[in-house]
């Protein structure tokens, strides 16, 4: 099935509700269960605590919250995809990781400005993983603040 | 540009540098030199001069005494003829004598034909000069006296151009240092215009003498005479000589003769010329005629001979102040040529110095680096504390390594969270079988006690049967009522009797159909264990995937196990699915047979109760026997409703001892995955080993240095590997690949060992472990061979074994203390693995592929995986029946 020269990224598939994304499996360290959350007081509403991963302390955000779709329900299949956002282990929340799937770059299609409620700017692309859509999350874009994003959208008008 | 300096190596370099400084410095020295060569030159010229002028001056004090001699022989004087002949023999002398210095110096000093013409002088060339002495020698005194003055004046005139043509052309009146100019002056000019003057005035006495009277005008010409003497020749000889005093130490150091050898003849000549001044004076002052022309003679004569005396010291001196000239410019050469040469010692030096500096840590960098590339990141890295460009590249150099180290830090915890994740996945495995274990148990008992329950039901139905036929006699008895009273009390005792039996073995059914719902429950708890571990199997193998592909190309093949551990994982859930769908329908079954037995418990109860009120009722028989018929005929009714639902029952226990048997089999193929796990993880625990080798590369594991030395790889042994792994050794199953990969790299560690000369108890240590190693793969290979039914397992039994006969005989004869045996041992292990792995191990290859497409349909993907694929058609072993029916075996598993 690989065509010889094409790009291809493997992607972490998960859920926040219905809606499949996916994560590129290079930027992802590990998958872990949910654990033992300590919350944090005072931490944005989508901060949803602090885990100990073998001594190594994890901010875990809520993904759903991050991206504006509700809060993550708590289920026995929630799990914690560990990433590293400027050298510092965050965790993201979320309601269920389905498997990993290959991705094609050349088949990726930009995403709409608005998908399933989130704003395109998170996504990296759009494209089909196995049976369904996936949505490519673009990490950094996630994971930058909103006053990140005000200033890189000031610095390069345009390109946001 | 840069190309073209890019090919000089960087030491050469600076030698380019040095080249392209050494044109322009040679052009320096070259004109310094030059300088000096050309100062030289100068000083040899006069110096040259000098020489051709000495015979010339001594031919001016000559030629007048000749002169004077040929007059007093033409007057008759004897002496004079006498004087004459001393005369020209002193003449010819010198001629002889300035023929040889002409000879010598004379076209040096520009006396050639050409220029002489050119100058229009060529009355001082030498044979000129010569040929004129010679006529005026065979004129002799045959001319008149007035002859013979003219012809010496003549000669003498050429002798003073000469004179002053080689002090013009020797530089002798450009002379740079004021000591030897004044002298040089007072020789060349000031006496010789002494002597011709004193000459001129003695015969002018001479003459005047001749006359009775002195003439006035011959008077004021004695006074001028005299004037010019003083002030002309002698004043200016006397300031010249005393400035060539005083000037002499400013140049070229004081003289130790010029002032000494000339104080006495200076002295003489101021004598000398002061007699002969006061004689001219006295002259001058009276007009009394000449009355002693002898005594100017003499005075005359004597001055002459002073100022010839110090001519001859002051040429004398010139030349030792010329030759301190010489000297001293030749000094100053060879003290710049010196200096020049002690400053191009200290550039070499300095070159030396920063060539060495800029060298040495690019070789030692580039050794650093080197061992870098071989994966030696522990090398201890110099130069880092430099503050200069070198400082800047070792240290570099240093968090590179430093990065590398951590980048194989990082990966060798990543392997070890691998290795800990295959030996949790293998626990995984075993708590697997474990649980199917347990389910299997489980359901047996739950089959035991379902077959109980259909026995209880089927020996309650033959119950019910008599039941039913006892009610009918009843039935039939009430006709005769009062006759059988009796009968019917015993036949009614005997009902009840019957029935409370029933309701014990109902009671026992019902403890029984407990006992299969707490088995279910127990099943349900099991599952749920069992999707707990598949879950956690799911996240392991996500994870796994995750790290495989953050590995890149390393982790590819560790990819492809991580995949089909999740394929597990997905069938193990879906299993336990069925499972928990089956343990339901069981629950649900049960608890319907349950409330069936409930039911059945109350009816038996009731029919209890009416046999019991038939018994009290028999009393009043007589009176009810409509009554007992009614009674009975509602008995008969419930009795055929009780028959009803324990055929239910029965079918019912049919129905779970057949979901048992599903549960069963389930749980078989639970044990069947739960295996696969296993050998998958041992397959994970071979990949963690070979990433762990290339890891191993790096020398920067947590190991102590001694160790991390001893294991890190000959550096040659990466290029040159005694037997390479090939493709086509593979047999297409990848545990046997992996065990195969492992003896052929103990193979190769053992031949690196005994080519690198290592000691014995390490030789002899990897022999252990390979002939260790050797035994398991065998043991493991037959198991194998055993499993597919692989018909040449007998021989490949017997050859493993003769094997491993042959190798341990060889270790023997080694602990013996024969030396031929390791490389024999080699050649041995070499030949035969590769033959035994080409020639009969990969006749196992079709019969498992075989073996694993029969197994396809019963969903076990891992079999599906562990082929590489392009089995060969033709195979000389032969697969057993078992792998020809696959779903046969499967079944025989099964049940």
């Amino acid at each position: 099935m690989t065509h010889p020269g094409s790009e291809r990224l493997l992607a972490a598939a998960f859920f926040l509700g219905p809606s499949a994304f996916g994560v590129d499996t290079a930027q992802i360290q590990e998958v872990v269960r949910v654990g033992n959350l300590t919350p944090v007081r005072h931490a944005p509403p989508y901060v949803v605590g602090i885990r100990n991963l073998r001594g190594r302390i994890v901010t875990v955000i809520d993904l759903r919250s991050r991206l504006e779709l509700g809060r993550v329900e708590p289920g026995p299949e929630n799990r914690i995809l560990i990433v590293e956002a400027s050298g510092e282990p965050i965790g993201l929340l979320v309601d269920r990781v389905s498997d990993t799937v290959e991705i094609d770059i050349a088949e990726l299609h930009a995403a709409p400005p608005n998908l399933n409620g989130v704003q395109g700017r998170h996504f990296r692309g759009i494209c089909r993983g196995g049976d369904r859509m996936v949505a490519l999350l673009d990490l950094t874009a996630v994971l930058q603040t909103e006053a990140e994003f005000t200033a890189s959208a000031e610095r390069e008008p345009g390109t946001a | 540009m840069d190309a073209l300096f890019a090919r000089v190596r960087i030491a050469r370099r600076p030698l380019l540098i040095v080249a392209a400084l050494m044109f322009p410095l040679a052009g320096l020295l070259h004109f310094i030199l030059g300088g000096f060569s050309d100062d030289l030159q100068f000083a040899r010229l006069e110096s040259q001069g000098i020489r051709y002028e000495r015979p010339l001056v001594r031919l001016l004090q000559l030629l007048p005494e000749h002169q004077r001699a040929v007059l007093g022989k033409a007057r008759g004087d004897a002496a004079a003829a006498a004087m004459v002949e001393r005369s020209r023999s002193d003449l010819d002398a010198t001629f002889a004598t300035l023929g040889e210095v002409d000879q010598a110096i004379g076209t040096t000093l520009h006396f050639t034909e050409l220029e002489l013409q050119q100058q229009r002088q060529e009355a001082v060339r030498f044979p000129r000069l010569r040929q004129s002495w010679e006529d005026l020698k065979s004129q002799g005194t045959t001319v008149s006296p007035g002859a013979i003055a003219d012809r010496h004046a003549g000669l003498i005139a050429d002798v003073r151009s000469a004179i002053a043509y080689a002090r013009d052309h020797s530089n002798l009146i450009l002379d740079p240092d004021l000591d030897s100019f004044y002298l040089m002056d007072a020789t060349l000019a000031g006496l010789p215009s002494l002597q011709d003057r004193v000459a001129r005035i003695t015969d002018f006495a001479r003459e005047a003498a001749a006359a009775s009277t002195l003439e006035p005008s011959n008077q004021v010409r004695f006074a001028v005479e005299a004037a010019r003497l003083r002030e002309m020749d002698l004043d200016r000889t006397v300031a010249a000589v005393q400035s060539s005093f005083d000037e002499d130490p400013a140049f070229n150091g004081e003289s130790r003769t010029l002032r000494p050898s000339l104080a006495d003849p200076f002295q003489q000549l101021r004598t000398a010329a002061t007699g002969f001044l006061s004689l001219l004076d006295r002259q001058s002052a009276s007009a009394s005629p000449v009355a002693a022309p002898d005594e100017f003679v003499r005075l005359g004569e004597a001055l002459r001979t002073a100022s010839f005396a110090l001519w001859n010291v002051s040429a004398v001196e010139l030349e030792r102040l010329l030759e301190a000239r010489i000297e001293g410019i030749a000094a100053r050469r060879t003290r710049a040529l010196v200096i020049v040469a002690a400053f191009l010692l200290l550039a070499g030096f300095v070159f030396w110095g920063v060539i060495r500096s800029i060298l040495q840590p690019i070789r030692q960098l580039t050794a650093v680096a080197h061992a870098l590339a071989h994966g030696d990141l522990t090398a201890d890295i110099p130069f880092t504390k430099r503050p200069d460009e070198m400082g800047h590249l070792a240290r570099g150099l240093e968090s590179l390594a430093r990065t590398l180290l951590e980048v194989v830090g990082d990966l060798t915890r990543g392997l070890q969270t691998l290795t800990s994740s295959s030996v949790e996945l293998t626990a995984v495995a075993s708590r697997t079988a474990t649980g199917a274990n347990l389910v299997a148990d489980k359901a047996t008992s739950v089959a035991a006690a379902a077959e109980e329950a259909s026995a209880n039901a089927s020996s309650v139905a033959s119950g019910m049967e008599e039941a039913a036929n006892n009610l009918s006699s009843v039935a039939a008895a009430t006709e005769e009522m009062s006759s059988t009273v009796g009968e019917i009390a015993s036949n009614s005792e005997r009902a009840r009797v019957i029935s409370e039996r029933a309701t014990t073995q109902t009671a026992a059914i019902v403890a029984a159909m407990e006992q299969l719902g707490r088995a279910a429950q127990e099943i349900g708890k099991v599952t749920e264990t069992i999707n707990h571990i598949s879950s956690q199997t799911n996240l392991l193998a996500l994870n796994a995937t995750i790290e495989a592909a953050r590995a890149g190309a390393a982790g590819k093949g560790f990819a492809v196990v991580a995949n089909e551990i999740k394929e597990l994982a997905r069938q193990t859930a879906r299993a336990t699915e069925d499972i928990k769908g089956r343990i339901n329908g069981v629950q649900t079954s049960a608890s319907g047979a349950l409330a069936d037995i409930g039911k059945i418990a109350g009816v038996t109860r009731e029919v209890g109760e009416i046999v019991t009120s038939i018994a009290t009722a028999i009393e009043q028989q007589t009176t009810v026997t409509r009554e007992v018929a009614g009674h009975v005929a509602a008995a008969s009714a419930t009795m055929k409703d009780v028959s009803d639902r324990l055929a239910q029952t029965v079918a019912v226990s049919h129905s779970i001892a057949h979901d048992i048997s599903g549960v069963s089999a389930g749980a078989g193929e639970f044990r069947q995955a739960g295996e696969n796990v296993r050998a998958s993880a041992s397959g994970l625990g071979g990949l963690a080993d070979q990433i762990k080798a290339v890891i191993g590369r790096f020398h920067a594991s947590g190991s102590s240095p001694a160790t991390r030395k001893s294991q890190t790889p000959p550096r040659a042994a990466a290029p040159g590997v005694f037997i390479p792994w090939k493709e086509e050794y593979s047999v297409g199953v990848v545990t046997m690949d992996a065990h195969h990969q492992k003896l052929l790299s103990l193979i190769n560690r053992l031949h690196d060992a005994l080519q690198k000369g290592e000691n014995t108890t390490r030789t002899q240590a990897i022999l252990k472990e390979l002939i260790a190693y050797t035994e398991y793969h065998f043991e493991a290979e037959e198991t194998l061979m055993a499993k597919i039914d692989f018909s040449g397992l007998a021989a490949q039994k017997k050859v493993h074994g003769d094997f491993l006969g042959v190798v341990a005989s060889a270790r023997d004869r080694w602990l013996a203390g024969d030396g031929s045996v390791p490389g024999e041992l080699l050649k041995t292990l070499q030949g035969w693995l590769v033959q035994h792995i080409v020639g009969m191990d990969k006749h196992y290859t079709p019969c498992f592929l075989r073996h694993a497409a029969g197994a396809r349909d019963t969903k076990c993907p891992l079999k599906q995986a562990a082929l590489k694929g392009n089995g060969s058609a033709h195979a000389p072993g032969h697969c057993g029946k078992a792998a020809d029916h696959g779903p046969d075996r499967r079944s025989r598993s099964l049940s």
